[in-house]
């Protein structure tokens, strides 16, 4: 069992090593971006006071997104950002600010994808944009298998629509 | 509990203890009306075969299974449609995308590529919707440049972007 000095020794290491991909996977759920880094900061918060051992590297990164998708799930709750918040024009000009490890050819894919309903957005935007197989994203997300693979799907097809039709 | 007596023989079916003897020229007529239904069956099954190697893109294969396919036991289906004179399916070596030279999100129609230049070759990983992730090694000098097969065209570009 890792102690709680050891971890916060890390803590340089571990920001450097998942910041950037926790500040993706928090933006695409606000799409905005002082209230994707305020989610990232405080998931590597409660992963420094988390006292429950943390196994290998891998239990360490599912950990970290299991929590910043929870945080950003908690703040898109919350009665104020429903009430202050108007993402949607903001949007296009804010995608640009998600900086991939690679080139996108497509915009506006990854736009449509971010319009997506929170349930297909995440699989969509983990298996996709950060090369995540089914089986990490089923761990990541606490769900079966069988239900990612439903989601891609229908994820898939809500894209299509919003790239055609122009609507979620 | 005790032994209940059977008193008489009444209802009680008499059997012969004699051997069912079967007539010779019987028994080979049936011998030979097997051999042909299962004669029949056989060429019934190969015709199908046939038909579906040509018409559909998939095709049950008795082949020893090849790295990066699905599978090569009989009965098993094998992705025949990435495959070309140009694609050899390899091993899958899980490549992130920060290792890759060319990358191709597909969200639309379900599937990533990640593609690295190896000398003459492009290694190239699929993975699918559903799962499925395959490898294949692609020979870029066999590929014409008019090419509509996804991961020969897919490849080319690797080749283009890099060079």
């Amino acid at each position: 069992m890792e102690h709680k000095f050891e971890r916060e020794k890390r803590w340089g290491d571990l920001a450097g090593e998942y910041q950037t991909m926790l500040y993706r996977i928090a933006f695409s759920n606000l799409k905005n971006r002082a209230d994707a880094e305020d989610a990232v900061q405080e998931a590597f918060l409660r992963y420094m006071k988390d006292e429950k051992p943390i196994q290998n590297k891998e239990h360490e990164r599912a950990w970290l997104i299991r929590t910043t998708v929870h945080i950003c799930t908690d703040i898109l709750k919350s009665g104020w950002r429903r009430k202050t918040v108007a993402y949607e024009d903001a949007l296009t000009a804010e995608t640009r600010s998600v900086y991939l490890p690679y080139q996108l050819k497509d915009d506006k894919t990854l736009e449509a994808v971010l319009k997506l309903p929170v349930l297909y957005r995440n699989p969509i935007y983990l298996f996709y944009y950060e090369d995540y197989s089914i089986q990490e994203i089923a761990g990541v997300l606490n769900e079966k298998e069988g239900t990612i693979k439903t989601r891609l799907r229908r994820g898939r097809e809500e894209v299509k629509k919003i790239l055609t039709e122009g609507r979620p | 509990m005790g032994i209940q007596e059977v008193k008489g023989n009444e209802g009680v079916q008499e059997y012969s203890n004699k051997r069912h003897i079967v007539q010779p020229d019987r028994f080979q007529e049936s011998l030979i009306q097997n051999l042909e239904s299962h004669r029949q069956q056989n060429t019934e099954t190969a015709e199908t075969g046939h038909k579906a190697s040509k018409t559909g893109s998939t095709r049950k294969s008795d082949e020893v299974p090849a790295a990066g396919m699905l599978g090569g036991r009989s009965g098993v289906r094998v992705n025949e449609a990435a495959r070309s004179e140009a694609v050899q399916p390899a091993e899958v070596r899980h490549m992130s995308y920060e290792e890759s030279d060319n990358i191709e999100i597909a969200v639309t129609e379900g599937y990533t590529l990640k593609g690295k230049l190896e000398g003459t070759q492009v290694y190239v990983e699929a993975k699918y919707e559903d799962g499925r992730t395959e490898a294949y090694q692609v020979e870029t000098a066999r590929v014409s440049g008019q090419t509509q097969h996804m991961i020969e065209r897919f490849a080319l570009q690797t080749t283009l972007q890099k060079g």
